[in-house]
């Protein structure tokens, strides 16, 4: 008997007319690791919380069962609803009820009226499995976010629940601390053998976690698979949710699909997909040319392929010199060629910028240009300086050293209206109004233009960010994406012609991403916008930017268009490039591989 | 809370019930008693004390501070109240007693005291100290305001981050709103508290502020408020569904004691009780007590036998003194041993 | 006859106005405010603390008393009570307790009850300048008053408007301050602190 176990399960919610979940079935052993996924809006979190009754909304319809251990979930007292099923949301802020750490930790044990000795013992045990004695002692005001997210785990965990839920848990952290978030809760998984659903939006980390993984759309169950089948359920369904699966996976699928051999379990891991790629690549050439050494030992340098360099891994065996003038060449060749032929748009020049007298500095002589009509995305790990450039820009912050150098014509001083806007991470921070319309129109007059003309721009840009139908709604009751689609047409109808974008995609599923990045695209070409953002999303960078900029301790240590950008790092880049590395040289996207993989076995 | 942990303030170890009844014992003594003698080992107690957890600096600035208003109350009495047997003059045709004058004074030591002793107790009993005692007695109430300290810690940065945003959207402009440097929660409560400095009393608040452009200012004011209001509002339903789904509001709630009672602070108790209890005896037999206004009386108690008197008055000036000095003593004391112990390593 | 204590005046209003919020705290504890209930205090509380900061430029100028009293007509007389209590004890964790707290406690919690009492359902119509009305008499007539009663029993051994006159025309000016922006702040921002309550409230499921 399965441990968790649905039976046609249906849920709508009050006013809705189609079902957010429809005729569910399925069962979940004990001990699994699941992993839930689905565009956003597909039932993902309605279903997490159907599997908690405490935080299971009202709704019009219900049908089906839920048993956990073989009992119906409808059964289960309020206590046991506390101590057995644990639920993690995705906002690691406002899951935090108390202003210590220890009383965090504390407080589920509290309520379900364990003694304070025994709650001593677990805090301690719970702090000492998390590693978290570092801060025990601090106030939660003081956490990082993915301590936060890390606390709340672990607060749950005192309760030793059965059963973990988390609803898009690491949507809201960066990649380093999702990963040890996703290291934490497969350690769960795996030492304590507590069973674990959890639902995401990127899928790269986590699919390799999990024994199961689990696609809705639309509240309908589309694919159900183990993580090395579930690409071939996904294409077999033409599900959308394909494009969001692990590169290695899609990459394996996408080789594969003219060959015979979908049937056969997919890589995974970056470290599965290099081996199958080798063995593709080298079975392609004994094919055809048995006997030739594989092109692994060829040497891009030498082969004149400079700008589709392989980068300083393959290099630095050979010459360390050599490597460092190739890859630093190839960096800075895009950017010669333009300087020649553009004025960028701003320019920073030895930027030195420090939040308090007594503080580090943030930026040490940084230079950037930025070039008009183009989506520079400036990429880095936490805490270099990357947001304190982006305020610089848009002349928040005063740099004490260096000047920023703008283009009068093309770009006016200040922020606002015509000028300079900086989007904020959290879109609601802009909504002052009761509903969306409202909230556009009080942006309206500072276009600047007549009535008629103000009205069609409205028009258009509700059309263009697809928020028509959003008009009349309150600007707290839409989803994330919505809400950011929301904030970017609020900011477009003021007119800006200097973009800046903070994390944009920070908790946009795959499908709204890659309609983001269009939209951008539009933008750009139809209104002269240009766009710098910063983010984390390497792989977004990647695909969408025009150039992309490394930000470490406060300077730009490279600055390139994406392809040599991303094809002269060897970890802090694409998992396509980290794939391929040493095999297809140049290659930044599961395209380039496909394409590089023709070449060798269809040799012109 | 930032309790500066380079000083020695060992009696912050203790056991917090024992220093929140510590600080209302010596505070309801000093205030309600008004004792010369008593005052005294309070004033000086409190002063040793905030000199030895807050430093020489923190404690000039508070007296300073507090001179205006220990003037006020000093003045207030003898000019307003003209009881009293002894005249020593007239103003505008009003007597100024000899016992007004007096109680001025003695007054004057009493807020002096009083507000020493209350930075201490800041620096002792931190919120989360106050509120794992109180959870006992009120959960309900100690869990409402631990969680809206959190909120306000929380909302002080929000406040910095939606006028960043409002600023970034030039909707705010530069130098208006609210701005805290950058630091965690703990770094912005200290920042707003420099921002409004404690009300000292009603008579005493900050000067108004001279910088000019305050229409657009209390405008953007009003737009970051708001948002910080429906942001605030809103997130809340998330942590309310946290507490929820964590189990609260079930029967039989327990609540966690961080803080273990230790010998150690069965000895401080015990010898708390001891000097308390020779104090109430004397303060409720009125052998010990002072009267200032009409006339000043002080010790007139009731018709015990003079010795008994002596005794008594000896021993609760002994007993409150060493009260009053007792936290400055117990930190002497464990400074002194740990410099040995460290020593000896 | 002589008292135990010297200052019984304050001693009996200390002790009395500690045993009105102990029996607010008991009435409070007894009632087991709903989890999503208390949550709502807490963040207006946090709300009506903060709030002050924003306006940091204009000491007196705080918004403080006009959330407590849009709070307090939303949610009714008792969490209204609850609401300026807290509000007075938490903004004093981080402003510094001192002998003031109790009674800022309950002068807060007074005019919090007195809000959510007369703005009741069928009681006064809960227009923009009625509670602003309110709200600048309420400062001026109750906070104010309780506040200087306090330093007065504070600051003289026993009561006697001879003594007492000169420390409430000390708080008069700074009481109208208070008041006239509680007013300004009520008529300006009140009807969007209510809109948002309201749409949170119903949102809570809370009446």
């Amino acid at each position: 008997m399965a441990y968790l176990a649905l039976d046609h399960l249906g849920f709508r919610y009050p006013d809705a007319t189609v079902p957010a979940l429809d005729d569910l079935t399925l069962d979940i052993d004990a001990g699994a690791f699941v992993v839930l996924c689905g565009t956003s809006g597909c039932g993902k979190t309605t279903l997490l919380r159907q599997l908690k009754p405490s935080l299971t909304p009202a709704g019009d319809h219900r049908a089906g069962q839920i048993r956990l251990a073989s009992r119906p979930l409808t059964e289960l007292s309020a206590r046991e609803d506390a101590s057995q099923i644990g639920f993690i949301a995705q906002d690691p802020d406002s899951q935090i009820v108390t202003d210590q750490v220890y009383h965090e930790l504390a407080f589920g044990l509290e309520n379900l009226g364990v003694p304070s000795d025994e709650i001593r013992l677990r805090v301690a045990e719970m702090a000492s499995f998390f590693g978290i004695q570092e801060w025990f002692d601090q106030p939660c005001n003081a956490l990082s976010g993915g301590q936060k997210q890390l606390l709340n785990l672990a607060a749950i965990m005192t309760g030793s629940p059965a059963l973990l839920l988390c609803d898009e848990p690491t949507s809201q952290l960066d990649p380093i601390a999702a990963a040890h978030f996703l290291a934490a809760l497969k350690k769960i998984n795996d030492e304590i053998g507590t069973t674990v659903i959890v639902s995401e939006q990127r899928l790269e980390e986590v699919v390799p976690c999990a024994d199961r993984v689990l696609v809705l759309e639309n509240g309908r169950l589309v694919a159900d698979a183990a993580p090395e089948c579930i690409g071939a359920k996904l294409l077999a369904a033409g599900s959308p949710m394909f494009a969001a699966l692990p590169t290695p996976i899609r990459l394996f699928y996408r080789l594969e699909s003219e060959q015979a051999g979908v049937g056969a379990p997919a890589p995974t891991t970056v470290r599965a997909a290099r081996t199958y790629l080798q063995e593709k690549l080298q079975t392609s050439n004994n094919r055809q040319q048995p006997g030739h050494p594989t092109h692994q030992s060829q040497d891009p340098v030498a082969t004149g392929q400079t700008g589709f360099c392989d980068g300083a891994c393959a290099a630095r065996s050979r010459s360390a010199q050599n490597d460092k003038k190739g890859s630093l060449a190839s960096l800075h060749y895009a950017q010669n060629d333009r300087k020649s032929s553009l004025t960028p748009l701003l320019s920073l020049h030895e930027v030195w910028f420090r939040y308090e007298r007594n503080s580090p500095d943030v930026l040490r002589g940084l230079a950037l240009d930025v070039y008009p009509g183009e989506l520079t995305a400036i990429v880095g790990g936490n805490a270099t300086g990357k947001t304190t450039t982006l305020n610089v820009i848009a002349g928040l912050l005063k740099p004490y050293r260096g000047r920023v150098k703008r283009d009068p014509r093309a770009l006016p001083a200040g922020t606002g209206a015509g000028a300079t806007v900086l989007l904020p991470q959290d879109p609601r921070l802009l909504f002052t109004h009761k509903t969306v319309r409202e909230e556009l129109e009080a942006t309206l007059p500072l276009a600047g233009a007549s009535k008629q003309e103000r009205a069609g721009r409205l028009a258009e840009v509700t059309r263009r960010c697809e928020i028509a139908g959003l008009l009349d709604r309150h600007p707290f009751d839409v989803s994330g994406g919505e809400a950011q689609r929301i904030a970017l047409a609020d900011v477009l109808l003021a007119r800006p012609r200097l973009l800046l974008l903070d994390e944009p995609t920070k908790g946009m599923d795959a499908a709204f991403k890659r309609r983001f990045a269009e939209l951008l695209r539009t933008l750009i070409a139809t209104e002269g916008l240009t766009v710098v953002m910063v983010s984390h999303d390497i792989e977004f960078c990647a695909r969408h930017a025009d150039r992309c900029v490394l930000c470490f301790n406060g300077e730009i240590t490279a600055s390139a268009p994406p392809r040599p950008f991303f094809a002269n790092l060897c970890y802090y880049t694409t998992a396509a490039r980290r794939i391929s590395r040493g095999l297809l040289p140049g290659a930044i996207t599961t395209g380039d591989i496909v394409a590089g993989a023709q070449k060798e076995s269809r040799p012109a | 809370m930032p309790a500066d942990s380079s000083r020695a303030n060992a009696f912050a170890t203790l056991h917090p019930a024992l220093s929140i009844g510590y600080f209302v014992f010596v505070i309801g003594v000093t205030v309600f008693t008004a004792h010369p003698v008593l005052l005294a080992c309070s004033v000086l107690g409190a002063l040793l004390l905030s000199l030895q957890l807050r430093g020489l600096r923190a404690t000039a600035k508070l007296l300073v501070g507090l001179a205006g208003l220990a003037l006020f109350a000093a003045a207030i009495n003898p000019l307003f109240n003209h009881q009293g047997v002894t005249i020593l003059g007239y103003i505008d045709g009003n007597p100024l007693t000899r016992e007004a004058l007096l109680y001025g004074v003695a007054l004057a030591a009493m807020l002096v005291a009083v507000l020493l002793w209350f930075s201490c107790y800041n620096q002792v009993v931190t919120h989360e100290k106050f509120l794992a005692v109180f959870g006992r007695v009120a959960p309900a109430l100690a869990l409402t305001t631990s969680m809206a300290l959190r909120f306000a810690g929380r909302y002080l940065r929000q406040l910095k981050t939606i006028t960043a945003a409002q600023r970034g959207l030039g909707r705010v402009r530069q130098g208006d709103g609210y701005t805290v440097r950058q630091g965690d929660g703990s770094s912005v409560l200290s920042e707003i508290r420099q921002k409004n400095r404690p009300p000292v009393s009603q008579c005493t608040r900050p000067p108004v502020s001279d910088r000019p452009p305050v229409s657009l200012r209390l405008r953007s004011g009003f737009a970051v408020l708001s948002i910080l209001t429906s942001w605030a509002l809103e997130s809340a339903l998330d942590t309310a569904d946290s507490m929820h789904a964590r189990g609260y509001g079930l029967p039989g709630r327990s609540a966690y004691q961080p803080f273990r009672f230790s010998a150690r602070d069965a000895g401080a108790l015990a010898l708390m009780l001891a000097c308390a209890a020779v104090v109430i005896v004397a303060l409720t037999s009125t052998v010990v007590s002072a009267q200032y206004l009409p006339a000043f009386l002080l010790n007139q108690g009731a018709g015990l036998p003079g010795a008994v008197r002596g005794a008594i008055t000896a021993g609760a000036y002994g007993a409150f003194g060493l009260l009053c000095l007792a936290p400055t003593l117990f930190n002497l004391q464990e400074e002194v041993a740990w410099r040995i112990s460290r020593s000896t390593i | 006859m002589t008292a135990f204590f010297t200052r019984h005046y304050y001693a009996v209003s200390l002790i009395l106005v500690t045993l009105a919020l102990g029996l607010f705290a008991l009435n409070f504890e007894r009632r087991r405010p709903r989890t999503r209930e208390l949550v709502l205090i807490a963040v207006l509380v946090a709300l009506a603390v903060v709030s002050r900061a924003v306006f940091y430029f204009l000491p007196q100028v705080k918004p403080v008393m006009a959330v407590i009293i849009i709070a307090s007509v939303a949610l009714g007389a008792r969490n209204g009570f609850a609401i300026g209590a807290l509000t007075g004890f938490v903004s004093n964790f981080i402003f510094g307790q001192g002998p003031w707290t109790p009674w800022q406690m309950l002068a807060f919690g007074l005019v919090g009850c007195l809000a959510g009492a007369a703005f009741a359902p069928a009681r006064l119509p809960r227009g923009r300048w009625l509670i602003a009305a309110f709200g600048g008499l309420a400062t001026l007539a109750l906070y104010g008053p309780i506040v200087d009663t306090a330093s007065v029993l504070l600051f003289t051994q026993n009561l006697s408007w001879q003594t007492a006159w000169p420390i409430y025309a000390a708080g008069v000016s700074f009481n109208a301050i208070f008041a006239a922006s509680t007013f300004v702040f009520l008529a300006l921002f009140g009807p969007a602190l209510e809109g948002a309550l309201t749409r949170v409230r119903k949102k809570y499921g809370l009446r």
